[in-house]
């Protein structure tokens, strides 16, 4: 059903886009819990999601192929959002926007295939997951947890504590501004990431690289690992760690004033361990090739 | 029977000296090398299969790959959709990647690698369900893990008691299960299984 | 049935050879030779007979692949314990698979395996169970440096720790073994 204020929004919504005749513009709203969850399911397109100070989720979706169908479901603890396209067909191109305002308490977990996800002022916990579309979000306090096989990622925080958790296979994962603890994995996509006062720093990847920027906390816990991607942490000084790193055949780097040394005589590998001001936090950095850089600038 | 005195604790250096005492040879209920026997020589069948897989045919697969699913992509059918989805299945399996093969000198015992298996299955069938592009860079990360494998397991050739290694190599499987198990649930975003 | 050459460095140094050449009869004289040390090793470390049959096998498995990077460095019996060892940690930090392999919890309850296993009445069956009943880093190091006799330095590197750590493990292991054993008499 076409309104007049419905074909405003999605025309401002989609300035660039034309409209095809055969659009689908809906509206749903819903009341809800203040810490309600909300869980969205969108293929191609967009998801955007903001928090707002009502107790009800208010969803506009476009949908460009007219075969596409809403499902939406809502109680007062829970709204259900997918977007069921009527066929699989990748090269067709029909998306579809779904634009969404929840209570900024409540919890958010969206789903694509394709459409980018975009989160902002969501205090609620959140769980956003792409194969290949772009993800970006703010972090508050609550846990933020991203996934995506090729989709890039960013995090942008305002200092509160979420414990954030990323995982791409080759995505480009960009996290600043938190200070909760980090987890991050990837295959072959990079980590940049900013954190500030933390406590659990751990990051993995097999070919990927990782450059994080922290503030370790006095007992801290840093654990990085590598196959043959690069691994550099800067810490703001002053540090007071204890280092152990270890790599197979790649260079262990530092601006400490430390050398690596041979972990054998007989063997392969090589080894630097120092403790660097007063010791307390503790990081442990391991690769087989990739080369490990630490610095405090 | 206890050769420890009765009615005191031993002191530190008896327990050791006690514990040197034990036997150190403790024969296995059963024999196990008919076992052992029948994976030696399973390797052996196995070993042309690994050593075809060097990081060029890796890249020569990946291309055989995605041309596979181009074809696909331009032979379809728009308003036949069981043709579409019965090249798509084929498609899928033409495709199908090879698990990752762990080496030789990797400790990946048999019982781990079977826990693989389930998820193949159910990975192959989504992998063809996904965008061509998607699905390619799916393809050429686990042909990347498949050179981490390798790169590991040539290292632990040289050094096989090494902490590390054996705990990258635990990383990097972990991956390739990471991989699988996040195309299988990409499906749920997908349309028609509602 | 093969016939058991003594154990004589040069004969071991033979079979090992041949072994290394694909000699698959002459790898199976070195499983005879040191079958019980190994599923000796692997069971007091990981308290599951089923699973040490297991690792036991892995362990040869991986022996007979890594032959190529037996430099003779050190003993034949060593390399193979090594490899052991890895076999072992490597499956304790793994997915569980088919063999929960439930270690004991810091409380020491244990399983009663090895009082199964008890080759004869004169082993000491208080003192394997004591040791059965240690955490997994305890054990390890008791194990090795206890039974099998490797030094400090040695076991840090079969365990991949440092020297100071075992010492602490094995300054553990004997506070606990001599509680328990105090209490059970």
């Amino acid at each position: 059903m076409n309104t007049r204020i419905s074909l405003a929004i999605a025309a401002a919504l989609m300035a660039a886009a034309p409209l095809a005749g055969a659009a689908q513009n809906l509206n749903k709203t819903a009341t809800v819990a203040a810490d309600a969850t909300i869980d969205v399911s969108n293929v191609r397109g967009l998801v955007e999601v903001t928090g707002w100070d009502r107790n009800e989720v208010e969803l506009t979706a476009v949908l460009e192929n007219d075969k596409d169908r809403l499902e939406f479901e809502a109680t007062e603890r829970q709204v259900r959002i997918k977007v069921v396209t009527a066929d699989d067909d990748y090269d067709n191109g029909d998306d579809a926007m779904l634009t969404l305002r929840i209570p900024k308490g409540a919890r958010i977990s969206t789903e694509t295939v394709s459409a980018d996800t975009t989160v902002s002022g969501v205090l609620g916990e959140q769980r956003l997951e792409s194969v290949s579309g772009e993800v970006r979000s703010q972090a508050y306090d609550a846990p933020v947890k991203l996934s995506t096989v090729s989709g890039d990622g960013a995090i942008s925080g305002t200092g509160g504590k979420a414990a954030v958790t990323v995982e791409s296979v080759s995505g480009l994962i960009t996290v600043g501004g938190v200070r909760g603890d980090f987890d991050g994995e990837v295959v072959s996509g990079d980590l940049r990431i900013n954190l500030a006062a933390v406590e659990r720093v751990n990051a993995r990847s097999i070919s990927g690289d990782v450059d994080v920027h922290a503030e370790l906390m006095a007992n801290a816990r840093v654990e990085m690992k590598t196959v043959s991607g690069t691994i550099k942490l800067t810490m703001k000084p002053p540090v007071n760690a204890e280092f152990d790193m270890e790599s197979f055949s790649g260079d262990i780097n530092n601006c400490f004033g430390q050398k690596a040394r041979d972990k054998s005589r007989y063997g392969p590998g090589s080894e630097l361990n120092f403790t660097q001001g007063s010791g307390g936090a503790r990081v442990s950095i391991n690769s087989l090739s990739g080369d490990i850089t630490v610095c405090d600038r | 029977m206890t050769t420890i005195p009765f009615g005191r604790g031993p002191q530190k250096d008896e327990l050791l000296a006690q514990a040197s005492k034990l036997p150190q040879e403790i024969a296995p209920p059963r024999d196990l090398w008919p076992a052992i026997a029948a994976r030696l020589a399973a390797q052996s069948r196995a070993a042309p299969r690994r050593f075809a897989w060097p990081a060029a045919l890796a890249a020569g697969f990946l291309v055989a790959a995605v041309s596979a699913l181009l074809t696909w992509t331009l032979v379809r059918e728009p308003d036949a959709a069981t043709s579409r989805n019965l090249l798509a299945d084929r498609a899928a399996t033409q495709a199908a990647p090879l698990p990752v093969s762990y080496g030789p000198n990797s400790a990946l015992g048999a019982v781990q690698l079977e826990a693989r298996d389930e998820l193949l299955v159910q990975f192959r069938q989504r992998l063809g369900e996904l965008p061509p592009e998607t699905r390619a860079t799916v393809v050429k990360n686990l042909a990347i893990i498949q050179q981490a494998a390798d790169q590991i397991d040539a290292a632990l050739a040289r050094d096989p008691a090494s902490g590390l290694l054996n705990d990258l190599l635990r990383n990097t499987y972990q991956e390739e299960l990471q991989i699988y198990s996040k195309v299988v649930t990409s499906g749920d975003a997908r349309t028609r299984r509602t | 049935m093969i016939e058991l050459a003594r154990d004589d460095v040069s004969d071991e140094a033979g079979r090992v050879a041949r072994a290394r050449n694909g000699d698959v009869a002459a790898f199976e004289g070195l499983y005879q030779e040191h079958v019980g040390r190994v599923y000796g090793l692997c069971l007091r470390m990981t308290g599951h007979p089923a699973t040490a049959e297991d690792l036991t096998q892995d362990t040869f498995v991986s022996a007979w692949r890594s032959l190529p990077g037996y430099e003779g460095r050190s003993r034949f019996s060593t390399w193979l314990h090594r490899i052991a060892v890895n076999t072992v940690l490597a499956q304790r930090r793994a997915p569980l698979g088919r063999h929960e392999v439930s270690m004991t919890d810091d409380e020491g309850e244990t399983m009663d395996f090895v009082a199964e296993q008890a080759m004869d009445d004169a082993t000491p069956i208080d003192l394997e169970r004591a040791i059965a009943a240690l955490p997994p880093g305890a054990r390890d190091i008791m194990v090795l440096h206890g039974i099998y006799g490797y030094s400090h330095e040695e076991a840090a590197g079969m365990l991949d720790l440092a020297v100071g750590t075992c010492k602490a493990q094995l300054h553990r292991a004997r506070q606990l073994m001599r509680a328990r054993l105090h209490a059970e008499h």
